[in-house]
Order: structure tokens, then C-alpha cells, then sequence
């Protein structure tokens, strides 16, 4: 009896000392970081690093959670992480950042694989985390400055660009693990989102500025908004966005159609020397604003703006692609991983140096346009 | 004592998740990237003669273990030169296994934490099951292999929305030589270390077809297994799951539904832990039961925690670092080919003409 006792009095007390987390760090004890920019380090050697992180100290009832900025250098990446615990009482936490902000320079100089590296590997940061290029700015500005609706820079800025694609189309987001599979690819160069800081009313804010290109590892330059939009088309990534042309008037635009579908197909023929590219595009639209004076129930006329917006948008694709050809000489559409996945014959000929192919391609686009709907009025 | 039987159905599902335990986590890691899912095809295929072989060894001697096999075969000396090989295979193999969860629990969840105890807590669970009996884990099995189902095709379900069915292409377009190979390393890891199951062949219900309780349980196996590595594929793309440790753990952070349904991979790694558990039971439990009929002792359950510490002692000094745990990786099938093919066939053989004399 006494000997189960003790048994007994061991077991309910080892369920208290040992159960649990002995390096247990809870909520107060955390510098939850919601983003982080990183720049060069002021003599051209190292990082520097800034981050944002959630303000828990003050009461909820006081306009919602406050953020503060942390700023590090260090000789490496994770040098630069480590030395922030020197400024804050706790130690960075990555669980919740939601983006990574590059500088234009450092992205410029510096493989965007070995920057990205540390955190592919640490398994606090998530494989979906952001990356975004800052242009025109430092990414320690950038990730400092106000954005109009969310007291988190980083949290608004991520939905910003992810919900982009369906709204406006000028930019495409790639997450972390999309980059590593995007640059081991063969026959695809690397986009990225692009941001820079606009005027609004009387304050500066942040506001998205169409792609980064990369050639390989390097930064190589930018796309705008509106090039942008024409990219997503090549690369059949568009998901919404709008498209604007007039019938009528020269100088204006009066139309908008609103991009429900698209679908892009991509052929190529190959006769020993150069490989031409013909792209297909077919897109479902909704006409959303018509200021003009065209009769929406006249079969005849409705043809007449699809007509006109095909080869109005056959050009800005192709011309967007003559651009990135003349420019900066590196697929970012992915026209070269296509014929790796699906044409292995052709690839062993051309894909020792696709970008030589693909620079001299000769180029072919071919739109189509479906008006589903005219919204819900029949006449102006 | 009233010896243990386990009918055939759950010695099928305790095959299943033998064979799930740790390749669901390392995600039967290849040089192929996206042909991965076909080298595991080709692998099934390959371990369909070495399979015949163990099942018709249960089938010529029903109710008896690897282990009185040996000795009724070959006679007591090579008998228990043969018996002492498959317990240091079950014991390594163990804790290989051991090792292998505790690399993955310190690097993705607990970096602060220590292995040993991580070892320590997954052993104890281990030393429990396997002293509650074979049939215990029977029944273990019945539920487990429910729960694990359930969360892979969950995570299948949920994750449809981030897949690339393009990730799958180029199909077959690596080196020749290199699919073979990898087919050959997921032969060894996972398929043919089902060679452990001849040590507890004794257990199985007598009317029980053992060809069919080896078939159906790699065939349900290998396509759970492929299931994951298509998931895996579809999710991260090839160069993910060729470079990353854990595609798998990677993957199943990936899923994202409306910001809701997320971060669920705590609750996924739950899942290796038990296929991996189950597994770690069955080797301790073929190594007792091998000591048992070197020793010729009465019962197993003594020699469980000595053979479960010799587990803990030999995963501990295994490997100095995880970069060994993969290097080695890369050698087992051909450390493992004696275990699960040598000594099989001459065992098969020895069978063979054993029964024509009589």
C-alpha cells in the first residue's frame, strides 16, 4: 500500500515537471516579425536589415496593433537577424512574415538564390513568404513608410500583391519556394513584384509597379504596370484586370472590358535556325463600360469591338515581348520550360542556349475575344 | 500461455504502415524529381519475386517464425549464425528509424531541444506497445492506418487548389541509369525491409493466405506512398523535393485555404510520428522475438526494454549529423541487400528442399 503510494505521488508529480515545453517562449516573450527589408550594408560590405514587428504591448482599444521597426547589420543574412536580439528584449520570431523586400542595388549585385537562401532553410519561415523588389527606394524605407488601410505595412502590402492578379493585373507574386523551383528551371527567368512609393492626396504610399526582371540570378530591369498586364497574358497567368479601347475616338479610350477568363497557348516551330513562337490567346470578357454609341444587341457592332480590341491587344503582347527580347534577352514566360516539359527533341537542340533562341525568335500573336455580357443595361 | 494470433487483415494494415513509417516522411527521396512517383511503381514491381519468396516461406512453414525456420532448415549452428543477423538488422534498422524521426522533430520543430529525449519519448510509446503484445499492435494498426489515410487524402483534398499538374513534366527524361538506381534504393527503403515480418509470421491466424496478406498489403502501401509523392511533386515542384529533407513536412505548409485552413502541419507530423512508431515497434518486437529462440527463452516480453535500450544506445552514436543520416541513405541497399535478399533465398531454398525430403 504505502509502496503504490509513492508510485503514485511520483507519476502525479513527474506529470508536472516534466511535461511542457522546457524552452517554452510565449506570446510576451516573442518579436513576432510581420516583414523585413534588406539592403546593403553601409560600406558595401554585408546587410543591413530592417524589420517590422507587431506591437503587443498596447491595449487593443487603442486603434488596433502598432508596429515598430527594427534595424540591424550584420556580415551575413541570418549575422544581420541575430544581431537584433542586441536592440530587443526578445528574439525574432519569422512564423508570421508575410514579406521580404529586396533592394533594387542589391538584387542588382547580388544572386537572388543565396540571398533567398537562409530563409528556405530556417524552419520558422514559411515556403509561401513574398518576396518583392523595392525600385526607386531602400527597402528599409519602404518597409517603414505608411499603406492607407492596414496599420501593418507588411500584412497590406502582401494582400495588395497577392490579390493583384485578379483585379488589376500589373503584377505577378511568387513566394518563396515558387522562386527556388523558378530558377532551377530550365528555359524560365525569374519575375518579381515591383513597388514603389506614389503620392496620395498629400501622403507618400506604397503602390505596386509592375515586374522585376531577372536574368538568371541578376536583377535585370523592369516591366511597367501596363507591360505588366501584357506579360501575364503570354505567360497565361492572368486571372482578371481590365482592358481598355475606343471604336470611335482616336485619343481616348471609352471601353472597358473586364477579363473574366483567358486561356494562352503557345506554339513553336523550329526550322534549324530560329524557332518562331506563336501565341494563341482566347479571353472571356464582360463589357462594363461603354461610353459610346454602339448598340449592344447588334451582333454586327459587337464584333466590331472584339475585332478591334483583338488586334489592339495582339500588338501590346507581342510588342511587350519584343521588349523583354530586345531589353534584357531572358524568357521570363516560360516559352523555353514549355518545350523542356513537353517537347524533349526540340529542347536538346535548343536548350543550350535557349536564350540565344529565344532572343531572335520571331514572334506571332493571335487574339480572340468573347463578350459574354454587357452588365446589366442594354442600351446608353 | 495462450499464444497470440493476429488475423490476416490487420497483419496487412501493420504491413502498410511498416512500410509508410519513415519513407512518408523523407518522402522516398530521389535524384528524379518529378519521375520519383514512377520509380516507386518500379520498385513495387521489383519486390514482387523477393515478396513471393517470403510469403511462400510463411506458407511452407505456417505458424512458425523466421528464427525456428532457421534452426528446423540448417541445423542449430548456422541456424543461430543466421537468427543473430536479422536481430542486428532489426536493431539497427530500428534505430535507423528512431534517428530518423528524431533529425526530423529537432530540425522542423524542436531546434533547441536535444535528441535524446526526443528519443527517449518516442522509444517509451515503442517499449509500451510492443510489451502489450502483437495483438495490441494488430489493433493499433486497424486505427492508425484509418487516421493516416485520412490525413493524407485530406491533405490531397485541401492542397487541389495549389497544384501544377505541369510539375509532373518532363516524364522520363533523366539519365537512363538513374531510375533503376533510385527504383532500386526505394526497393531496399522501404519495400523489401518487409523481410522483418517473416520474425512475426508465427502470430499470423493459420487459415490466412500469407501471399495475399504480402500482396495486398505492399500493393496498399506502395500506392499510399505514391499518393504522397504525387502530392509532394504537385505541390513543391521537382527541385523542391529533390533538395529539401522533408518534402512532405514542406508540402503540407503549402496549403492554404482562405486563410483559415492553415498551418496544419503540426497536426500532419502527428501522423508521421505514428506510421513511424508502428514501425519501430515491429522492429524491436522481431528482434526480441529472435533473442527469445537464440536463448531459447519462454517468453519475449523481458527482453522488449534491453533491446529497445540497445535501440536508444545505437541511434544515438549512428550517425554524427544529419548529412550521415542522408549519405547513408544513398548506401543501405546495398548494406540491406544480405538481410532482405540473401539470406531470404537461401532461406527459400533450404525450404524448398527441406519439404521434398520429407
Amino acid at each position: 500500500m504505502n509502496r503504490k503510494a509513492i508510485i503514485l505521488l511520483i507519476a502525479v508529480l513527474s506529470t508536472f515537471l516534466t511535461s511542457g515545453c522546457w524552452n517554452y517562449r510565449g506570446l510576451n516573450e516573442m518579436a513576432i516579425v510581420s516583414g523585413l527589408a534588406i539592403d546593403k550594408g553601409e560600406d558595401a560590405r554585408g546587410y543591413k536589415l530592417s524589420f517590422e514587428i507587431l506591437d503587443l504591448g498596447g491595449s487593443s482599444k487603442e486603434g488596433g496593433v502598432k508596429t515598430k521597426f527594427v534595424e540591424s547589420t550584420g556580415n551575413t543574412i541570418f549575422d544581420a537577424i541575430r544581431n537584433a536580439k542586441k536592440k530587443t528584449e526578445s528574439k525574432l520570431y519569422f512564423g508570421n512574415a508575410r514579406i521580404i523586400i529586396l533592394n533594387d542595388k542589391l538584387a542588382r549585385d547580388e544572386d537572388i538564390s543565396q540571398l533567398m537562401d537562409v530563409f528556405l532553410r530556417a524552419n520558422e519561415v514559411r515556403e509561401t513568404t513574398n518576396v518583392v523588389i523595392a525600385k526607386n527606394m531602400s527597402a528599409g524605407k519602404a518597409i517603414s513608410s505608411k499603406t492607407l488601410t492596414n496599420a501593418i505595412t507588411s500584412f497590406e502590402l502582401q494582400k495588395i500583391i497577392a490579390e493583384d492578379n485578379k483585379n488589376t493585373a500589373s503584377t505577378m507574386d511568387n513566394q518563396l519556394y515558387k522562386i527556388y523551383n523558378i530558377l532551377k528551371a530550365p528555359g524560365e527567368s525569374l519575375v518579381l513584384p515591383a513597388i514603389s512609393e506614389v503620392q496620395n492626396g498629400k501622403e507618400p504610399v506604397l503602390e505596386i509597379d509592375g515586374l522585376a526582371v531577372f536574368n538568371g540570378e541578376r536583377l535585370a530591369g523592369y516591366l511597367t504596370p501596363e507591360e505588366s498586364k501584357y506579360y501575364l497574358f503570354a505567360a497565361n497567368a492572368i486571372k482578371g484586370g481590365l482592358l481598355t479601347l475606343s471604336v470611335e475616338n482616336q485619343n481616348a479610350d471609352s471601353l472597358s472590358l473586364e477579363i473574366v477568363k483567358n486561356k494562352t497557348k503557345v506554339k513553336n516551330v523550329y526550322d534549324g535556325e530560329r524557332i518562331k513562337l506563336i501565341i494563341q490567346t482566347e479571353t472571356d470578357a464582360y463589357l462594363n463600360e461603354l461610353a459610346e454609341n454602339i448598340n449592344v444587341l447588334d451582333e454586327k457592332q459587337i464584333n466590331e469591338v472584339c475585332l478591334k480590341e483583338e488586334e489592339k491587344l495582339s500588338y501590346l503582347i507581342s510588342s511587350t515581348i519584343k521588349k523583354v527580347q530586345n531589353d534584357y534577352k531572358t524568357d521570363i514566360f516560360g516559352f523555353g520550360n514549355k518545350i523542356y516539359k513537353h517537347n524533349t527533341k526540340l529542347w536538346q537542340q535548343v536548350g543550350s542556349d535557349w536564350d540565344e533562341f529565344f532572343g531572335s525568335a520571331e514572334i506571332e500573336v493571335k487574339s480572340k475575344i468573347n463578350i459574354l455580357n454587357t452588365d446589366s443595361i442594354k442600351k446608353l | 500461455m495462450q499464444k497470440e494470433t493476429v488475423s490476416g487483415r490487420q497483419f496487412v494494415y501493420m504491413i502498410i504502415l511498416f512500410l509508410l513509417g519513415s519513407s512518408l516522411i523523407i518522402g522516398a527521396s530521389t535524384k528524379i524529381g518529378q519521375d520519383t512517383w514512377i520509380a516507386i511503381f518500379l520498385a513495387m514491381l521489383m519486390s514482387v519475386p523477393i515478396i513471393l519468396i517470403y510469403a511462400r516461406i510463411i506458407h511452407l512453414f505456417p505458424e512458425k517464425n523466421i528464427f525456428d525456420i532457421f534452426t528446423e532448415v540448417f541445423g542449430k549452428v548456422i541456424g543461430k549464425i543466421l537468427t543473430s543477423l536479422i536481430i542486428l538488422y532489426a536493431i539497427h534498422l530500428g534505430a535507423l528509424v528512431v534517428r530518423n524521426f528524431s533529425e526530423f522533430l529537432q530540425i522542423m520543430t524542436m531546434p533547441e531541444t536535444p535528441q535524446l529525449p526526443l528519443m527517449i519519448g518516442v522509444l517509451s510509446v515503442t517499449i509500451f506497445l510492443a510489451k502489450s503484445g502483437i495483438e495490441v499492435l494488430g489493433r493499433w494498426s486497424a486505427i492508425i492506418l484509418a487516421v493516416v489515410i485520412f490525413v493524407i487524402c485530406f491533405t490531397i483534398a485541401s492542397s487541389i487548389n495549389k497544384m501544377d499538374i505541369e510539375n509532373f513534366y518532363p516524364v522520363l527524361t533523366h539519365n537512363f541509369f538513374n531510375l533503376p538506381k533510385d527504383a532500386f534504393a526505394i526497393f531496399s527503403f522501404p519495400f523489401a525491409e518487409s523481410v522483418l515480418f517473416l520474425a512475426l509470421a508465427a502470430s499470423i491466424k493459420k487459415e490466412s493466405s500469407s501471399y495475399k496478406i504480402y500482396f495486398s498489403g505492399m500493393l496498399a502501401g506502395g500506392i499510399i506512398l505514391t499518393a504522397a509523392v504525387a502530392r509532394n511533386i504537385a505541390l513543391l515542384g521537382a527541385a523542391m523535393v529533390e533538395d529539401s529533407y522533408y518534402p512532405s513536412y514542406s508540402a503540407i505548409r503549402i496549403i492554404n485555404i482562405g486563410e483559415f485552413l492553415t498551418r496544419i502541419e503540426g497536426f500532419v507530423s502527428s501522423n508521421f510520428i505514428l506510421t513511424g512508431v508502428t514501425k519501430i515497434t515491429i522492429c524491436v518486437l522481431a528482434a526480441s522475438y529472435g533473442i527469445k529462440s537464440l536463448f531459447n527463452l519462454k517468453s519475449e516480453k523481458n527482453i522488449i526494454l534491453p533491446v529497445s535500450l540497445c535501440v536508444l544506445a545505437l541511434c544515438y552514436i549512428v550517425y554524427n549529423n544529419t548529412m550521415q543520416m542522408l549519405s547513408f541513405n544513398e548506401i543501405y541497399a546495398f548494406y540491406a541487400f544480405p538481410f532482405q535478399v540473401l539470406i531470404p533465398i537461401a532461406l527459400w531454398i533450404g525450404c524448398e528442399i527441406k519439404k521434398k525430403r520429407l
